[in-house]
């Protein structure tokens, strides 16, 4: 079982390159190992060296992941106007929505599922690097429901940052998730 | 997690360069293309640490050439490619059928035709299965995870040695580029290891001459060839065939995918069983042979059968030949993605649409 019960959960992550959006995806997939038996992370991304279309899909799950292609994901993070108007109607009835409200100007229709509208682009900027945007939004989703705990998260985010020579990072990188999460479990 | 945790989380492209080290695959040579550049990658950075033969060539056509080259000197090797540049080796592995020599050619799947898309498609499966000029065939096998990516290069290996003869393994972008987990471990084969006594390395070795002759009339008669020829395939076709199959007994609709679209397929085909429907799944793993005979049977049981391949639709007409008119036969292809850009895949969710669709 997950950290929250649930035996599945699954996260469609959507931006252009540059968003953090792969990096968050493959923390979700690398703490999801610590919890889960499976677990896969479906990438697609255009070739631009930055700015090109990015989304990724994360399988977290105890049995077989059957198709690593999510269709109706239990989170959605978007980072750009195309990604929350191509995906929003996609999102698991009382599934979460996340986004961007920095540099996103649409706004979601759903009425059946909880939303994040935050501006975590000015939020990041505030605690010393517009880059862990992306983190601030993971932490906030985490904030909703704790499919993985906090604790398990930054686990994993310390083995990828170490693993990629980035441990200087890793103070930065947890306080940014760790805000997000703040934000949420606050309300 | 237990502590006794042997998964590593990699992509299907790193689980091909575990896949050949593990099967003792000595030589590999290859050109970068997306969306197969994490393989070479893998290839130059773990192959000459571990004092195997690592190769970039000049291009794809050189590739096949070193692979035919280094095969012919009975090593155990590959290269590996994307459809662009996989359409430049036909000409160079209809010569390495045609000389019988075993080794190992992977298509990771990209968007065409020309340069096409670097992002995944599945529009190789006609050029893979039928390959290039004159009368011969390859073994083709469509990993569907991460983990048959590693098992895969293995049994391509063992395949290629057992019937002295080229195999294709045929990828895509979304199983190539996704990470999963896997465990890796040799898998042993019950068979003996081959003989290279026919390999080509210079009468030093014992002071024999030795030819692999691609010209197939140099010392028999060209029906003798082609009916040596025509026994090798038909012993593949009667051993050989593999394939998946998963609640076909009771079903009304069939579905038919491979790669990628097959795991698509799978996460629809459990929808539908929630909401009540009689869906099974056939799953081709060698695409060639094709497991005709048992979606032949099948189609005398369940009236209905669904393919799902990310193209305009080439299985399919497998599919339609295997069915021999006993059911109908749909598509959900490439133009049901759910963006319009290259970016767009097929989603499960669509195929249950379409399931729900025609069982109406």
């Amino acid at each position: 079982m997950s950290e929250g019960g649930q035996e599945k959960v699954e996260f469609v992550l959507s931006g252009l390159g540059g968003h953090g959006i792969l990096t968050i995806g493959l923390l979700l997939a690398q703490a999801g190992l610590l919890k889960f038996r499976h677990v896969s992370w479906f990438p697609s991304y255009e070739t631009f060296q930055r700015g090109g279309k990015v989304f990724c899909h994360v399988v977290l799950s105890q049995d077989r992941v059957l198709s690593p292609v999510v269709s109706e994901p239990d989170v959605l993070i978007v980072t750009d106007d195309y990604s929350l108007e191509t995906n929003e109607e996609y999102v698991m009835e009382g599934g979460i929505l996340a986004f961007d409200r920095t540099i996103v100007d649409a706004s979601p229709k759903r009425k059946d599922i909880k939303i994040v509208d935050i501006p975590s682009t000015e939020m990041a900027k505030n605690l010393g690097s517009t880059q862990v945007s992306n983190l601030i939004l993971l932490g906030a989703c985490i904030g909703l429901n704790e499919f993985l705990t906090m604790n398990t998260l930054e686990t994993g985010l310390e083995a990828m940052l170490k693993n990629n020579g980035k441990e200087k990072l890793i103070p930065l990188n947890k306080e940014a998730l760790n805000f997000g999460y703040n934000l949420m479990k606050e309300k | 997690m237990d502590s006794k945790d042997n998964r590593v989380l990699i992509t299907g492209n790193e689980a091909i360069g575990y896949g050949a080290i593990y099967a003792d695959c000595m030589f590999y040579v290859g050109y970068p293309i997306t969306p197969q550049n994490e393989v070479i990658e893998f290839f130059a950075r773990e192959f000459p640490e571990r004092g195997r033969v690592f190769v970039q060539a000049d291009s794809e056509i050189t590739s096949i050439n070193v692979l035919c080259g280094a095969a012919a000197y009975g090593a155990r090797a590959m290269t590996s490619t994307s459809s662009t540049a996989f359409s430049l080796m036909q000409e160079g592995i209809s010569a390495i059928a045609a000389a019988d020599i075993p080794c190992v050619i992977v298509d990771v799947q990209r968007g065409g035709p020309g340069a096409g898309t670097t992002q995944t498609a599945q529009m190789d499966y006609n050029v893979a299965t039928r390959g290039g000029h004159g009368d011969y065939h390859t073994i083709v096998l469509a990993p569907s995870s991460v983990a048959e990516n590693f098992e895969m290069v293995q049994l391509a290996f063992h395949l290629a040695d057992k019937y002295r003869h080229p195999v294709i393994m045929l990828s895509d972008g979304i199983t190539g580029q996704m990470k999963e987990t896997v465990e890796l471990q040799t898998i042993a084969y019950d068979y003996p290891p081959l003989e290279r006594d026919w390999a080509v390395r210079g009468s030093a070795m014992d002071g024999l001459k030795r030819k692999l002759l691609f010209n197939t009339t140099a010392l028999v008669s060209y029906y003798d060839y082609l009916f040596k020829a025509d026994k090798k395939y038909r012993e593949i076709m009667a051993s050989e065939v593999r394939y998946e199959a998963d609640g076909v007994e009771d079903a009304d609709l069939i579905l038919v995918a491979y790669g990628s679209s097959a795991r698509i397929a799978m996460g629809a085909m459990k929808m539908a069983q929630k909401q009540g429907y009689k869906v099974g799944i056939i799953r081709p793993i060698t695409l060639w042979p094709f497991p005709s005979q048992v979606i032949s049977e099948t189609a005398s049981r369940a009236g209905k059968f669904l393919v799902v391949e990310d193209s305009l639709g080439q299985m399919v007409d497998d599919v339609k030949a295997s069915v021999e008119g006993k059911a109908d036969v749909h598509l959900v292809g490439v133009l049901d993605r759910h963006l319009p850009g290259p970016s767009g895949i097929i989603l499960p969710i669509t195929v249950l649409k379409k399931i729900k669709e025609i069982m109406k």
